[in-house]
């Protein structure tokens, strides 16, 4: 095939999530040539610009809701109410241009929007330790200096509390985001129950900032994060993609879908891609893979032609459980609210070496529906009740461990002979047990704090539910197929380096996106050191 | 009269101001067909079209047409002549034949499925009569079933109207099967046939015949959001309650002529007859759906349920966004038949709410709560119940519950009648 070659670059970043534009931060800096190719032709719509109250009373809210299609009304039961809303159903909408992946048992959540998932990101940013490293090739301190670079790019917020070196120490912070009442008195028991048992319970680290930086305004409480954050207080991807676009040394191809990467015959890498009706090859020095766990994986297997080639996929078992705290139960609904996560957890279990973790969520600012639908009412009487109870609700999050996911990514022919990827996924019974131990662990220290748990409240939600697929092609000492070395560089391929949740080695109950962008910002300093030592 | 290959240029329409007829002439009109209206009033005759006047009985005026190229529809029919020998038979004999000695290219009688010589309505016996007058190969009969959609009139009106003034409707022959065909179809059959070179007669009706109950339950359901059930009847129970009807002053008139129509109409094969001219007809559900019938039908239940959610009368603006989610989230689909009395008073669906969240009024109810928390009424209701001090929250949740639990049988029952339904 003769292509025409329309580009040529140091680098080429395939993907504008936190991944891609984390990596291109620290190449575009040592002023290398990079080139982002960005399947993605379209933004993220607008979100509201007010705050709760007037949202509410707003003639077109129902739009920032449910979509200007309504096809949040289809949202299923288990899965996060912000995946429902105007900004959710349009960054996840992947319709015709991204290549169909089977599923079985798995949701598969991925996006074609620029900034990627980023623009749905609940902004919870943990720092992993070496003993959640235990299965990388790397340790804590070889992230440090990007998790350093990486938060203060992004901004984070939170307190010093007791889960500050849980939640990675060292770090600038800026002050927590507004505190719910209930989330505040939740937060003043704990302190009075001292020495706690197994629970840890803190402020959230978040990124969301607390104080204006480079144009982004700082969080002003408005409450409707679910629908996307107008003033940009909420990190997405997107804010680094526009400041990224403004150096010269950096190229934006949007709208160009990275068909294959095509084995390195020449000193030049390359790749093949079609930007409509057209397909060019690119090429570049080094490429670097960042389309989204799921994307990458597809990419790499079908480069590969590797059919039939099953591939451990690990996602955090992820479920959710509801309490209340009674006192707040018929309070007057907040002026102001945060709708991210308010406090978060870290649970130790005796069945569990390691640890649960989770957010709590209030919920007055999220739509009733989500749950006067749970409620066995009548409708009247349901949307009663859970107007009184919503004050006094606190919707807990539970993470578990990777390792406890059994799903599987593999190349498949399908019946007419084409490629198609399959992804066979499910929730183990281990995994099933330790979410009924761990709510019961959680409601009894959560009794101690004045919230008790509603009975039959907890949802395990099916197995991709928790959208950080990961682990993939994971960094490893071994050299096994399939696998990268400790730099994020593909074995058997030469300067392919994959940067985002697929070259994770394993998931603690943690979540990742942080330390995904810590990660690839790690790899583009390699990668720029190697390739200007290389020009020299 | 000639009936070699050749375009029909222009319609000739007689009874243009009926139920069909008004229709016809904007179908014919639209699809660029000149029309010329034979009638007794210009009234109601569209300025594109030209009107001359004349009536049943008398001849066929001289016309300002190419001959050939016209066809004659003849759909005019005097229902207070009730003899064998009456107006009808005489003024289509009269129509004829001026017709073929102007050299009318097509003559189309528009005749009924229930024309038969032993029919037990004198209208049907007349149908049949007239259909033997007809002659040579420009004449042709066409046998159109049981009309509905379009404007409540003709015996489709008749229909709207009953099947919108009770929840419970005593009938005759309920069991008996009707052929339905939409008005726009009917037009469209009616445009085909005239272009066609068909002679005798030919059917327009649904291939696929339903019970008269089905065909009524299905029109309270797409027309009304409403449920309705059929009380079979027998036939001189029927006609006493006629002949009563036409003594009251302001009630509903009821027809004896029409009664007897539904009494015992006869099936009629017209598959081939339609294929033949390449018309597909939709379903009575579909046929109202896309009706505007059928939209208000969709707006009454986006009334209904959302006014029952929020406690107070929803808007306009709600029930429009109800309309427009439903359509959206579920296709091409029509009102749900809600019981009559929930549609009085919406906060009475709390005795008919499912239990079981699969079925398609708990389906359509999550819906109607999840808009009507973003709307204007669910914000009202929602800050006056947030105003509120506790001791009235508390009291209007005690009060909740206890219609829930008043309601809750009525609710089990409801739901294992629809669920049986549903299997």
């Amino acid at each position: 095939m003769v292509y025409e070659n329309v580009i040529n670059s140091d680098v080429m970043i395939i993907g504008s999530g936190p991944a891609g534009v984390s990596s291109a931060w620290q190449l575009v800096e040592a002023g290398l040539k990079v080139t982002l190719v960005d399947g993605a032709s379209r933004e993220a719509p607008e979100p509201p610009r007010m705050n709760i109250s007037a949202f509410r009373r707003h003639s077109t809210n129902w739009r920032h809701a449910f979509g200007d299609d309504f096809s949040g009304l289809n949202l299923q039961e288990d899965l996060s109410p912000k995946f429902g809303t105007r900004i959710g159903t349009a960054v996840l909408r992947t319709e015709v241009k991204l290549e169909k992946i089977r599923t079985h048992n798995f949701l598969s959540v991925r996006s074609l929007t620029a900034g990627g998932l980023s623009n749905v990101w609940g902004a919870f940013a943990a720092t992993f330790d070496d003993d959640d490293l235990a299965n990388y090739p790397i340790r804590a301190s070889d992230l440090a200096a990007s998790y350093q670079s990486v938060g203060q790019r992004i901004g984070l917020s939170g307190g010093q509390d007791d889960l500050t070196d849980f939640l990675g120490s060292g770090l600038a912070l800026q002050s927590p985001t507004w505190l719910m009442p209930i989330a505040k008195r939740l937060l003043e028991r704990y302190q009075l129950r001292k020495p706690s048992g197994s629970l840890l319970l803190g402020t959230a680290r978040n990124a969301v900032i607390t104080d204006d930086v480079n144009g982004r305004e700082r969080c002003n409480s408005c409450g409707l994060c679910l629908y996307g954050c107008a003033r940009g207080a909420i990190y997405s991807a997107t804010q680094d993609l526009a400041y990224l676009k403004s150096k010269a040394n950096f190229t934006y191809l949007s709208g160009a879908m990275v068909t294959r990467l095509l084995p390195a015959g020449r000193q030049e890498q390359v790749v093949e891609a079609s930007t409509g009706d057209n397909r060019v090859a690119i090429g570049a020095r080094a490429v670097i893979v960042a389309a989204g766990t799921l994307n990458s994986t597809a990419l790499v297997l079908r480069s590969q032609r590797a059919v039939g080639k099953k591939l451990r996929l690990l996602t955090n078992p992820v479920a959710a459980m509801a309490f209340v705290v009674p006192s707040f139960i018929g309070a007057q609904l907040p002026r102001e609210s945060f709708s991210l996560g308010q406090l978060s957890y870290r649970l130790q279990l005796r069945e569990l070496p390691d640890y649960v973790t989770g957010v709590l969520y209030t919920v007055d600012a999220l739509p009733l529906t989500t749950i006067v639908r749970r409620l066995p009412f009548s409708r009247p009487c349901a949307t009663a009740l859970s107007r009184l109870v919503a004050p006094a609700l606190l919707v807990a999050t539970l993470y578990l461990p990777g390792r406890l996911s059994r799903n599987y990514i593999a190349l498949e022919l399908s019946i007419c002979d084409s490629e198609q990827v399959h992804v066979e996924g499910g929730i183990t019974s281990d995994a099933r047990n330790l979410f009924r131990i761990a709510a019961r662990e959680l409601t009894r220290e959560m009794r101690r704090l004045g919230a008790h748990a509603i009975p039959g409240s907890l949802t395990i939600a099916q197995a991709g539910g928790d959208a950080h697929p990961a682990g993939t092609l994971p960094m490893k000492n071994e050299d096994d197929e399939f696998t990268c070395i400790a730099t994020g560089e593909l074995r058997r391929w030469r300067n392919v380096f994959v940067v985002d949740g697929s070259c994770l080695s394993d998931l603690p109950a943690k979540h990742p996106t942080f330390t995904i962008m810590a990660n690839a910002d790690r790899i583009g300093r390699i990668l720029a050191k190697k390739l200007a030592s290389s020009a020299a | 009269m000639t009936n070699g290959e050749g375009r029909i240029r222009n319609f000739v329409v007689t009874g243009a101001n009926g139920y069909i007829g008004r229709r016809f002439v904007c179908i014919a009109l639209a699809r660029g067909y000149g029309v010329t209206v034979l009638g007794r009033s210009k009234q109601g005759v569209p300025h594109n079209a030209s009107f001359v006047k004349w009536e049943l009985g008398a001849k066929l005026p001289d016309l300002d047409l190419t001959a050939e190229e016209t066809a004659i529809i003849h759909l005019a029919h005097d229902w207070a002549s009730l003899h064998e020998d009456n107006i009808n038979l005489v003024g289509t004999k009269i129509l004829l034949e001026g017709a073929k000695a102007k050299g009318f290219r097509r003559f189309l009688f528009i005749s009924s499925v229930s024309a038969r010589a032993d029919a037990l309505n004198c209208y049907g016996r007349t149908k049949w009569d007239i259909e033997q007058i007809l002659y040579g190969p420009d004449a042709l009969a066409v046998r159109v079933g049981l009309v509905y959609g379009g404007p409540s009139r003709g015996m489709f009106g008749l229909l709207v109207r009953l099947v919108s003034l009770t929840p419970v409707l005593p009938m005759v022959g309920s069991s008996h099967l009707v052929q339905p065909i939409h008005l726009d179809e009917v037009c469209s059959g009616l445009i085909a046939l005239a272009e066609s070179s068909a002679t005798g007669w030919k059917g327009l009706a649904s291939p696929a015949p339903v019970t008269f109950a089905e065909f009524l339950r299905c029109l309270a359901q797409e027309g009304f959001a409403s449920s309705l059930r059929i009380l079979p009847v027998p036939l001189s129970l029927a006609l006493a309650v006629a002949t009563f009807s036409g003594r009251i002053p302001f009630g509903p008139r009821i027809d004896k002529e029409r009664i007897l129509g539904l009494a015992a109409t006869p099936l009629l094969d017209c598959k081939a007859d339609l294929e033949n001219i390449g018309l597909r007809l939709r379903t009575v559900a579909e046929g109202l759906r896309q009706d505007a019938i059928g939209k208000k039908a969709l707006l009454r239940e986006g009334r209904t349920l959302c006014s029952y959610v929020l406690g107070r009368p929803a808007g306009k603006a709600l029930t429009r966004h109800y309309v427009r989610a439903i359509r959206r989230v579920e296709g091409e689909v029509g009102a749900i038949a809600l019981p009559r009395l929930s549609i009085w008073q919406p906060r009475l669906l709390r005795f008919f709410e499912p239990l079981r969240s699969d079925l398609m009024l708990a389906r359509r109810l999550r819906v109607a709560t999840a808009l009507s928390e973003f709307s204007a009424e669910g914000f009202e209701s929602l800050s006056h119940f947030s105003r509120a001090n506790k001791l009235v929250k508390l009291v209007s949740i005690a009060s909740q519950l206890i219609l829930d639990i008043i309601a809750f049988p009525f609710r089990l029952w409801f739901t294992k009648t629809s669920s049986t339904q549903m299997s």
